[in-house]
């Protein structure tokens, strides 16, 4: 009977009980700065605090590996011994002796001659095939290829044929560190590699000899792979090097979404720095800023636009560093180009072409043309932006996901409220702050403010700096459709619009400028209990 | 919060009035039986403030309205009390010379036990922030401090000896549930613009293996004592009647070493969830600047004896064939009561018939108004049944405390 009460009075309880209640309550605090919109890295401080926007582009990086490949090489050497059936006793050559043991090869590499290469990386594989009844003493030598001056050489044993199976040998040999001479026997050649070979029957072979017959053979193949230069030596040829047309991001106004932005000033430094010792001649087709959100593209109006551009060789300096860089460089601004309506233009994207020709004069150097590994021609854009601007309705958006779902039976207990948003602007732009609601339908079912929630801009002195904050708050009823349709949003887009306060005068920005918010509610919110 | 005032009213809701809980220990109606057996249950509720309309409310889920609130406002003091229990149980009993044949009136007896036990004292601010808001509070401090919450569950297993003039019991007790919350301190500052919350906290929590919460889980082990005496006094004068003397759960339960304690003497101020940056919101850029009480860490597990809320009664029962006029006080260590005074009318209608009214005040609420019956049914059976405060079924909105009994018995001769 007593579980029956206990039962009976639980099971009276039919749902959570409720109530109503005014809570007050912060919600959040931010603090907006400019290195908030830029990041801190794209941003200079100049002598009096002002900043200016700092950007750097690279082109290209026309290197090493863009100039020469060599490709992976296989070199075969078959000796068939002398006709009819000799034996040879313990230790006795079976190769012929200079020259015939000696081979060249030539490496076809397009164009590009070279005397000489240090190899970064490069592996010989060896294969050997003997078909004698007998060990074998292999001598492998490339005069050609050495390191601290001693030339490459290996000497292994092969065993010999058994059943009328080849003895085999197959090995790997690093070839990293070694310097290469490609220019042949006689030293006039180019892309040229010396091997030589000496084959002897083993020393410990029985004192009877070896017999060797007709059939018997020494079949030697030795492949080169992943030969790649730290340094090359010789004539690089005429290739040209096309660059794009292609388009890279650029974020720096990628978060404002209209409106428009006057600058004072914009300089772009167009520079060319060549660490190879190669004379080179670019031409750049086109350099465009595009601003996807508006389809608006501004092509660069400039004296480097479709003009040639000559850059002398690099000098070889036999020393740390190798090579000393020919520079080139052209300062671009508002007096000889149309760079601050490129920029004015608000890019998220710039796009260029370029074409690059090496020793546009050809072999005038006599095969001296250098390069060393991490030493390239490299081509780029530095831009400046002094942030001393006008600005005009210009607006910052970001969208942000939101699934209420878990909070929605907590929503839908909020009745109503009233938002107050404290701002305290020590910037000299006014900004409408607004939140727009996004439905399933991906359409904007509702926004936050009003068309008069709009933030006053810090007071000016003289010289047109902001002195101080202003203060402004904001009152920001939220009635209950309002909260519905912030229950079923399935996005928020928070956009700031803002207008520099002394137009049309240029405002600089100061590194000091912020602008702090917080956000308060009072909510009229039934609690239920479960 | 949510827990905490779930805590404070669901168990509050089925409390009981402790001279129930060994209803054996009372005369038998038939004092000719030589074994009985019944079972029993109740609850009770008290409050000095909250009425029962306000409790009734939150205990069948209905939407707490603002009369009731103000009902309860026009009713809170500085400091404020609730509490109560909620017992059921079955019992058997026998008389010893039952065995040997020879009228020594006295009997033993076993019984088992459910119970549970809840008390708060609380301050007239926390009751207004929890069921108005804190808006009301702008520029003001809501001051919570005092704050004490005291809920056990607990079974016991009982079994004792019952003299015509004096008996005992000993009991073990196996713990079920414990939550005791000590505020020292507790005060909630909201700015006037509501830009800042500041939450002043020097409070002391523990909290039984909160992952072993099951009915009838075992978190603890105790042991007690219950006893009572009659002594005759003014014997053949006109005030001829007896003493009588009770104490229940003289004891305590050690809750094992699972038993979480949290503890903190600190400042939270909340001054808005911190963004990093406004246009790339995003959890990682957002840090919560203060925070919450309950999400505290655990300070430290450890066993932890609690005593439970012994109660001592005293009362004057005069001789008396049709009506007896029975005054009498009762107390309860440390569970936020006050001693409760009354008088009992015992109105002997028949033999086997017997009606109470009881007016007292004290204990968990004010004034109560209390009326039971004690009657045999036939073929042995037993009966009784009350409530502790009529009054608070009759006018709830108005009244604070009520509490119900029954218990049937089958006697054998």
């Amino acid at each position: 009977m007593a579980c029956t009460v206990l039962l009976l009075a639980g099971s009276c309880r039919k749902s959570g009980a409720s109530w109503d209640t005014d809570i007050s309550s912060p919600i959040f605090k931010t603090t907006f700065g400019i290195d908030k919109l830029i990041a801190d890295s794209l941003l200079s401080k100049n002598t009096d605090s002002s900043l200016t926007l700092v950007y750097s582009k690279s082109l290209t990086n026309y290197a090493l590996d863009s100039l020469i490949h060599i490709p992976d090489t296989s070199v075969s050497n078959v000796y068939h011994l002398p006709g009819g059936s000799l034996t040879f006793a313990p230790g006795a050559a079976i190769t012929p002796g200079p020259p015939n043991n000696i081979t060249t090869t030539t490496y076809p590499l397009h164009g590009v001659g070279l005397k000489t290469a240090f190899l970064r990386t490069g592996i010989m594989h060896v294969t050997i095939k003997n078909k004698v009844h007998s060990k074998i003493k292999l001598n492998y030598q490339i005069p050609s290829a050495s390191l601290n001056g001693i030339p490459f050489t290996i000497t292994v044993m092969v065993p010999g044929s058994v059943g009328g199976v080849p003895g085999s040998y197959v090995a790997d040999y690093n070839l990293q560190a070694y310097t290469i001479d490609l220019s042949g026997p006689a030293h006039n050649s180019i892309n040229t590699v010396v091997t030589e070979i000496n084959a002897n029957i083993d020393p410990n072979a029985p004192p009877s000899g070896v017999l060797v017959t007709s059939a018997d053979s020494l079949i030697i193949n030795s492949s080169f792979i992943n030969l790649v230069p730290g340094y090359a030596k010789g004539y690089f040829g005429q290739t040209v090097q096309h660059v794009g047309p292609s388009e890279s991001a650029f974020g720096v106004f990628s978060k404002f979404t209209s409106g428009s932005l006057l600058l004072q000033s914009v300089q772009l430094n167009f520079y060319i720095e060549n660490g190879i010792g190669v004379d080179a001649r670019l031409i750049i087709p086109d350099i465009y800023s595009k601003n996807s959100r508006t389809g608006n593209t501004v092509h660069l109006t400039a004296p480097i636009i479709n003009s040639p551009i000559n850059i002398n060789r690099a000098i070889e300096t036999f020393s740390n560093p190798p090579a000393i860089t020919s520079n080139y460089s052209m300062m671009l601004n508002n007096g000889n180009s149309n760079i601050k309506a490129l920029i004015e233009n608000l890019p998220d994207k710039i796009g260029y072409q370029m074409n690059i020709y090496p020793d546009p004069n050809g072999n005038v150097s006599g095969y001296n043309d250098f390069v060393y590994y991490g030493y390239g021609l490299q081509a780029g854009l530095d831009l400046q932006v002094p942030l001393n601007l006008v600005a005009t309705n210009l607006a910052l958006a970001d969208t942000v996901s939101v699934n209420f779902d878990k909070v929605s039976s907590n929503l839908q207990q909020l009745h109503q409220c009233s938002l107050t948003l404290y701002a305290s602007n020590g910037f000299p732009l006014t900004a409408a702050i607004q939140m727009y609601m996004v439905d399933q339908n991906n359409r904007i079912s509702d926004s936050l403010m009003g068309p008069a929630h709009q933030i006053a801009a810090a007071p000016l002195d003289v010289n047109l700096r902001a002195i101080g904050k202003q203060e402004t708050v904001l009152t920001i009823p939220v009635p209950g459709q309002k909260i519905t349709n912030l229950i079923h949003a399935q996005k928020i887009i928070i956009t700031a619009r803002f207008n520099t306060s002394a137009n049309p005068n240029y405002l600089k920005i100061y590194d000091n400028y912020q602008m702090d918010f917080q956000l308060t509610g009072d909510f009229n919110y039934t609690i239920k209990v479960h | 919060m949510k827990r905490l005032l779930v805590c404070f009213f669901s168990l509050v809701a089925m409390q009981v009035k402790s001279q129930e809980i060994n209803p054996y220990f009372s005369a038998p109606a038939d004092s000719s039986a030589k074994r009985e057996t019944g079972i029993f249950a109740g609850y009770s509720a008290g409050s000095n403030a909250i009425t029962n309309g306000f409790i009734n409310s939150f205990y069948l889920g209905q939407f707490i309205n603002n009369s009731q609130k103000q009902e309860v406002e026009s009713r809170l003091h500085a400091s404020n009390r609730l509490g109560g229990d909620a017992d059921g149980g079955i019992y058997y009993m026998q008389k010893i010379d039952s065995y040997h044949h020879h009228k020594i009136n006295a009997s033993w007896f076993v019984a088992i036990k459910s119970r549970q036990h809840a008390d708060f004292s609380f301050s007239k601010d926390l009751f207004k922030v929890c069921f108005e808001g804190n808006d009301g509070y702008r520029g003001q401090t809501a001051d919570f401090s005092g704050f004490q919450m005291n809920v056990m569950q607990y079974q016991q297993f009982q079994a004792g000896f019952m003299g015509k003039y004096f008996g005992f019991s000993l009991s073990v007790y196996n713990g079920s549930q414990y939550q005791m919350l000590q505020a020292k301190t507790a005060q909630l500052y909201t700015s006037p613009m509501g830009d800042y919350l500041d939450f002043n906290a020097n409070y002391a929590m523990t909290v039984s293996n909160p992952s072993n919460s099951q009915p009838f889980a075992n978190n603890g082990l105790g042991t007690g004592l219950d006893l009572y005496a009659r002594v005759p006094i003014c014997v053949e004068t006109k005030h001829a009647g007896q003493l009588y003397f009770e104490v229940s759960d003289l004891g305590f339960i050690r809750w094992n070493k699972k038993t979480d304690h949290y503890g903190n003497d600190t400042l939270y101020h909340f001054d808005g969830i911190a963004i990093n940056n406004a246009f790339q919101v995003a959890d990682s850029s957002i840090h919560y600047s203060a925070k919450s009480i309950l999400n505290a860490k655990v300070n430290s597990q450890s066993a932890y004896t609690a005593p439970l809320p012994a109660s001592f009664h005293v009362c004057y029962i005069p001789d008396g064939e049709t009506y007896q006029i029975v005054p009498g006080i009762r107390y309860r260590v440390d569970a936020n009561y006050i001693p409760y005074e009354y008088v009992q009318v015992r109105y002997h209608i028949r033999k086997y018939l017997t009606l109470n009214a009881e007016l007292g005040y004290g204990g968990y609420a004010g004034f109560q108004t209390g009326l039971s019956v004690q009657t045999i049914l036939g073929r042995g059976f037993q009966l009784k049944a009350g409530t502790s405060n009529f009054l608070g079924y009759a006018f709830p909105a108005f009244t604070c405390g009520q509490g119900a009994f029954v218990s049937i018995s089958k006697v054998f001769r």
